[in-house]
């Protein structure tokens, strides 16, 4: 081709491109709108090292909305039904952040459910706060999140220091109940925030209970052995060990605990690595007699009837038993539809935008659910007393102040069952382990 | 000066012209586009862009690969934060950054330069992981709990003096400055004695130190000027995303091997290559998970690494020279400051 | 003072892993001895073992030490697919272009991985796990044992291999000096491929050694083979017995160092051991004079 040729083969690609980039924006823009809905996003870890949370987060989130709209929508505001914007944190913190910008500023959502991972539903928050619009929590547990005063940051589940004190509160009883004696603990977390601020908890409250702190082992998570880690805790002998970890270390722990030969009397747990159904599936017996805390267990459905009629719709639909990660989620869009629904009697999202996204705020910040009525209510399968965010004066400014867990145990059938508190206990702890 | 000279003479040839104009659609580019997310997007292109350049100056000019950039990002990161903390402006921070980014890149100099190309890699990508692992547990800097922007600025309404605003635009503006700055400041090294000393030593290690090259002084200089601007581009990102934590900002995936990849894409030999690489690469796994991420299912969670894995292979074995030295090869276009490719003999 | 009990047990551990780190990288040093790459890809490789191992278990009932076996011939299989269709072509490109190929390769792998069969953990337990030898107090899993002996036949094979048969010696010389190899009727290319395809079998081996006590996700190969990287600087490339040693002197120091100063930081020791060994020694503590 000839040197003109080719130049003139250059501009027209350019040209090309340029043509199809107008062209492909213009379309964007004006392309037809879909009927009335109200937009929600929701940001979960949907690839990454928590994704299998995430797949759990979707079904949850995918059943509320189908329920919430197929018993009419948001009624306050014509029956509009909810449409979920799906964001993935890919379990880094900028990622979550940019995608809460997205689902925000171009995808105009009215209000954001997640994150999962403590970091990431930081930046989330944090973007939130900026663009101001309401961000609900159903699932992080890092205690720093509702410490930042923030107005826009409303966490349903409990933290990890709320649950910790539980923990404490469950172990001093046992031990006095049963006259155990314990008197020392330790505790194993991995070196990430959540493991951190985790252990630091079980520490505070576990001195505050009269229990002496031995040692604190910090890993890495993913090492490639846990063996010295382990030798350490067995060295020093504590009657309690308290751990903080996710599923893979979970496994890696208990084997090498078993070969080691290290026997404390009890093991308690901060749910995650140790309820996780890979965990359940994998562990066998040498994850018999541990505690952990959940917030959601199998046995629940036992106890209560309504709990039994979600667990088995969610089975039945999803083919996989409900827990702690889908059922916290679950309950958290339901309680969002009730915020919806007052907030739609002030304000409307076509028209104002932003005032509807401070109507939801409000609507959030006044919401009360008592005990009696979350026992009434259908779709309150979690174990909280209700629902109450602590106002911003408060030391929780935006925290569900009545999101308590319950403790469950791992009996000789490889199933967990719940033993603390005792309302909805099936079974009494087995303590100390019997090895 | 010489250097502006050439610039004027590099900027009226046909690959200059289309610079210009690339160059003007950038500034212009907020005022027109309203998605916040594109306008996100495009800080975030120029902000690995300039990592990419930083990158490259020692890869595609020096001869040094690198896989541990995230270092230089991380200090410069933590310097704007923890100065932020006791009331310094991000402005000073994240030259501070920048400038003990350099340092310690300047000092890591001395015994790297005896290492040559896989092992310099491995290094460096170890000195990144222990990094990762030393601010993970180091409570004074925060440890695996990151740091939070002090409350108060997130609060309190924005200012160009503490730089915390709520859109992504102050910061697209920011990162698009500083990128052209760099670009600037590279051209000027490039054309100059060291920059040919740097080239130089890339070509033929020994023959520079027997031409008179202190080849050990020569490497330092790169990656002090490579450690400076990924430094500074840390502080972009403190700034923008107000937390930052060893996971984020010593990632190797996520900044480490991004310019790589960048660098690769665009082409290693020209300085325009690693942005045109950045400017493929970066929107392209921005929108691959919005779109990936968010309507496969679970088990398909990977996929798009899986496909950045392909599109890598197939880059890597069919163009390896880059884009721009694939348009070079093919005569369509002389990328502007081309090193005209190293022979690799080695 | 540190109990004595504890030295002991970590020291034991320290050893028997250090052996099994050592099948793991015994691949890696190969193919970067004969090739002078660095196969990024490693550790998926292995990841991909312990996954056939964990099949063969959970839906065969097969032991994971005929996993192994499998393992190796799968890795023989793949390493020639890989190596024909990939890495030869790219052989005479600069260092950045070979390690992006395999890079590319690991995150086929690792993410196809994850799509083919979801990031949940899995794991096996065969009885030989469960079988725990008790001296003086230091206890010491049969799997550790049986993996660390099946790590020590793997060298030895590999040496016996690479000195007395003439394919071996092949190989060796082609690694010292491929000129002159070539010059005396070495087909180069059959060596290289050769290499890779062992280089890769061995990674095999060592995946279903791994799987009797480690866990299986996608993203295992990861760290596996950052240490794997270690250790064959450590031991000196060019150098079988330099790879072995290096497994146990990292494992060592691994178990003993969380002893000493907090396990989180184990493997910034090991990092540290391979920075200094690069800057004072880069040709390892067995490796030739570097080329």
């Amino acid at each position: 081709m000839s040197s003109a040729g080719r130049r003139t083969l250059v501009y027209a690609i350019i040209a090309i491109i340029v043509i199809a980039a107008v062209g492909g924006s213009a379309y964007y823009l004006m392309r037809p709108r879909k009927p009335k809905v109200i937009k929600v996003g929701a940001i979960f870890p949907l690839t990454g090292a928590l994704a299998e949370a995430g797949k759990l987060q979707k079904y949850a989130t995918e059943w509320a909305v189908g329920e919430i709209n197929e018993a009419g929508g948001i009624k306050s505001l014509g029956g509009a039904k909810i449409e979920v914007v799906w964001g993935d944190t890919e379990c880094d913190p900028s990622v979550a952040s940019s995608e809460a910008v997205r689902l925000i500023t171009a995808e105009k959502v009215v209000c954001v459910v997640g994150a999962y991972m403590s970091a990431c539903t930081k930046t989330v928050s944090d973007s939130c706060e900026k663009y101001k619009t309401p961000c609900l929590n159903p699932l992080s547990t890092s205690p720093a999140l509702t410490m930042r005063g923030l107005k826009w940051f409303f966490r349903l589940t409990g933290h990890d220091a709320l649950f910790c004190k539980q923990h404490w509160d469950f172990i001093k009883e046992l031990n006095e109940e049963k006259g155990l004696g314990l008197k020392t603990f330790a505790t194993m977390e991995e070196d990430t925030e959540w493991g951190v601020k985790s252990g630091e908890a079980y520490i505070e409250y576990g001195k505050a209970a009269g229990f002496e702190h031995l040692i604190d082992v910090r890993y890495h998570r993913g090492a490639a052995s846990l063996d010295s880690e382990v030798a350490k805790l067995k060295e020093a002998n504590p009657d309690i060990i308290c751990l903080t970890m996710y599923t893979p270390d979970a496994i890696l722990f208990v084997k090498t605990m078993y070969k080691l030969g290290f026997h404390p009397k009890i093991i308690i747990a901060q749910d995650v690595g140790f309820v996780h159904p890979s965990y359940k599936k994998e562990v066998g017996e040498m994850g018999y007699w541990i505690m952990s805390r959940e917030v959601f267990n199998w046995d629940l459905a036992t106890v209560s009837p309504k709990i039994k009629a979600k667990a088995d719709e969610y089975k039945a639909k999803y083919g996989v038993d409900l827990e702690g990660c889908a059922a916290r989620t679950y309950v958290a869009w339901h309680v969002l539809a009730l915020a919806l629904e007052e907030a739609g009697k002030e304000a409307n999202p076509w028209k104002d935008l932003d005032g509807f996204r401070a109507a939801l705020r409000d609507a959030l910040e006044n919401l009360e659910i008592t005990p009696e009525e979350w026992a009434d209510l259908p779709w309150a399968i979690t174990t909280y007393d209700g629902v109450k965010f602590g106002g911003l004066r408060t030391g929780e400014a935006g925290q569900n102040i009545k999101a308590w867990g319950i403790i469950v145990q791992m009996f000789d059938d490889g199933k967990y069952y719940t033993v603390y508190p005792e309302k909805y206990a099936t079974k009494k702890a087995v303590a100390p382990i019997p090895w | 000066m010489r250097a502006l000279r050439m610039i004027k003479a590099e900027l009226s040839t046909k690959a200059g012209r289309i610079f210009n104009a690339a160059a003007i659609v950038a500034v212009i580019l907020p005022l027109v586009v309203r998605d916040q997310f594109f306008i996100n997007a495009m800080m975030l292109v120029y902000m690995y862009s300039i990592i990419a350049l930083a990158w490259n100056l020692m890869n595609g000019y020096t001869g040094l690969l690198s896989f541990g950039h995230a270092v230089f990002f991380g200090i410069g990161a933590y310097t704007l934060m923890l100065l932020l903390y006791r009331g310094v402006t991000p402005w000073i921070g994240m030259l501070l950054g920048g400038l003990l980014s350099a340092g310690f890149a300047f000092l890591l100099g001395v015994p790297f330069s005896r290492l040559r190309s896989h092992w310099f890699a491995l290094g460096t990508l170890v000195l990144g992981e222990i990094f990762l692992i030393v601010f993970a547990n180091w409570r004074a800097v925060g440890g695996a709990l990151g740091l939070d922007q002090p409350r108060r600025l997130l609060l309190s309404p924005p200012s160009i003096y503490w730089l915390n605003y709520a859109r992504p635009t102050p910061y697209y503006y920011l990162a698009l400055g500083i990128l052209g700055l760099e670009l600037l400041l590279l051209y000027a090294i490039l054309n100059s004695r060291p920059g040919y000393f740097f080239q130089a030593i890339r070509e033929d290690e020994e023959a520079a130190m027997a031409s008179g090259i202190n080849v050990t002084l020569y490497k330092c200089i790169s990656m002090a000027i490579s450690g400076f601007f990924t430094g500074v581009a840390g502080g972009i990102y403190t700034v923008r995303f107000g937390y930052i934590d060893p996971y984020a900002v010593f990632s190797m995936m996520r900044i480490s091997v991004y310019p790589v990849i960048a660098g690769l894409i665009g082409g290693v030999y020209s300085l325009i290559g690693p942005i045109i690489g950045s400017l493929i690469f970066v929107p392209t796994a921005e929108y691959l998970r919005a779109i990936v991420g968010g309507t496969l299912g679970s088990r398909f969670q990977g996929v798009h690494f899986a496909s950045f894995g392909i599109v890598l292979l197939i880059i890597s074995m069919r163009i390896p020279e880059g884009l721009m030295g694939w348009l070079e090869m093919r005569g369509l276009l002389k990328p502007l400051m081309s090193s005209g490719g190293g022979s690799d003999e080695r | 003072m540190v109990d004595l009990w504890l030295l002991g047990q970590a020291t034991t551990s320290g050893l028997l892993l250090g052996c099994i780190y050592a099948v793991v990288a015994l691949g890696l040093s190969l193919i970067w001895g004969v090739m002078e790459i660095v196969n990024f890809a490693h550790g998926d490789f292995l990841m991909l073992s312990m996954y056939l191992s964990y099949f063969l278990f959970t839906y065969l009932g097969l032991d994971p030490l005929i996993g192994s076996i499998l393992g190796f011939l799968m890795g023989l299989a793949l390493g020639l697919i890989v190596e024909k269709g990939l890495i030869e072509k790219v052989l005479g490109s600069p260092p950045i272009v070979t390690i992006l190929v395999t890079f590319s390769v690991l995150l086929i792998i690792r993410y196809g991985a994850m799509a083919a069969w979801g990031p949940g953990v899995k794991t096996l337990h065969p009885w030989y796990f469960m079988a725990i030898l008790d001296l003086w107090g230091v206890r010491i899993s049969m799997a550790y044992l049986i993996g660390a002996l099946i790590s020590l036949a793997a060298t030895i094979a590999l040496h016996i291999f690479l000195k007395k048969t003439y394919t071996g010696i092949a190989l060796r010389a082609t690694s010292q000096n491929r000129l002159a190899a070539e010059l005396l009727g070495i087909d180069a290319r059959k060596m290289y491929t050769l290499s890779f395809c062992i280089g890769v079998a061995l990674v095999g081996l060592a995946g279903g050694v791994l799987s009797t006590f480690y866990y299986v996700i996608p993203e295992v190969g990861g760290r596996f083979c950052m240490l794997s990287f270690v250790i064959v600087v450590l031991g000196g490339f060019g150098s079988l017995l330099g790879t072995f040693l290096g497994g146990l002197i990292i494992g060592v120091a691994e178990e003993i160092s969380a002893i000493f100063i907090p396990p989180v930081m184990k493997d910034v020791v090991a990092f540290i051991i391979f920075l200094l060994i690069l800057m004072l020694k880069p040709s390892g503590l067995f490796g030739e004079v570097a080329r």
